[in-house]
């Protein structure tokens, strides 16, 4: 049975659909902070960093309109180009580029202040943020699998599995059978291995 | 032959089966190569669990503040 609500975006992405504002800053604000803390960017800087990175893919139209950023209208939205290649890249490259830009920056405004050289944005970090992807991944597909199994049956998954609480203590408290509880584990991670093969397709 | 399933399999893994069942199965594990096959599964399903906690704990300790400034206004450094 399935429950489906939501698209992914990572969904949206592929099939060249239009992304709201609100959905892909909450999505990707995550994983752009962790990106900027790899450069050891501080608080500002990283706050900067997220609203650039959101210029950049909405650019057009936050440059032709002025109000507070939080207050951005639902109808703004962008439509990636998947002629740009893996949206994963795509998306390294301009929060590694404005990354190094604010470092820049930084450097030449206090040149005194701690001298190490600037990252290369096209080398190095690769590997930490093909690991970084792989988390966003991982937990855009438990937010997927939120919305298609039977709630009880993710709650048994969470409860035991990601929260830790034991089949006996789950089971116990959803009024269920250790045997059900282990039985949605299994469940969930099968979902869960098809919904990450499914977004790890493309984008 | 009947085989267990990978529930019973947590059961049986996790100790919580009867004595008698627990023998039964050890000794069905030895001479079934499909429930020995879907044992290892769930090793794998340990390792997939793991991981997943290391996702959900990669963001949990990220800065709670979402930012408030104007786009139009903010001080470009570049």
């Amino acid at each position: 049975m399935a429950y489906t609500t939501r698209k992914s975006l990572l969904r949206k992405v592929r099939e060249g659909d239009e992304i709201g504002w609100r959905e892909f800053y909450c999505t990707y604000r995550p994983l752009i902070l962790r990106r900027g803390m790899d450069f050891k960017l501080r608080p500002q800087e990283l706050d900067d960093l997220l609203q650039r990175v959101m210029e950049e893919f909405f650019q057009k139209e936050l440059l032709a309109v002025k109000f507070d950023i939080d207050n951005i209208p639902p109808e703004l939205t962008f439509r990636y180009d998947n002629g740009r290649g893996r949206f994963r890249d795509f998306l390294r490259r301009v929060v590694t580029n404005h990354a190094c830009k604010i470092l820049r920056a930084r450097r030449d405004q206090r040149p005194l202040d701690g001298d190490s050289p600037l990252p290369d944005p096209e080398a190095g970090e690769d590997a930490r943020w093909e690991q970084e992807w792989r988390c966003h991944l991982l937990n855009e597909a438990l937010r997927e699998l939120r919305n298609q199994v039977a709630p009880v049956t993710f709650q048994a998954f969470e409860m035991s599995s990601l929260k830790e609480h034991g089949a006996r203590e789950t089971a116990a408290f959803l009024g269920i059978s250790p045997a059900a509880v282990y039985t949605a584990r299994s469940r969930c991670l099968a979902r869960l291995r098809k919904i990450v093969k499914e977004l790890e397709v493309r984008p | 032959m009947k085989h267990y399933t990978k529930a019973e399999l947590e059961l049986y893994r996790h100790g919580e089966m009867g004595v008698l069942g627990r023998l039964q199965c050890s000794r069905h594990l030895r001479e079934c190569p499909t429930c020995a096959r879907r044992m290892k599964e769930l090793g794998d399903d340990d390792a997939l669990v793991g991981e997943l906690r290391e996702s959900l704990r990669f963001y949990r300790d990220l800065p709670a503040a979402e930012p408030r400034r104007s786009a139009s206004t903010r001080h470009r450094t570049s």
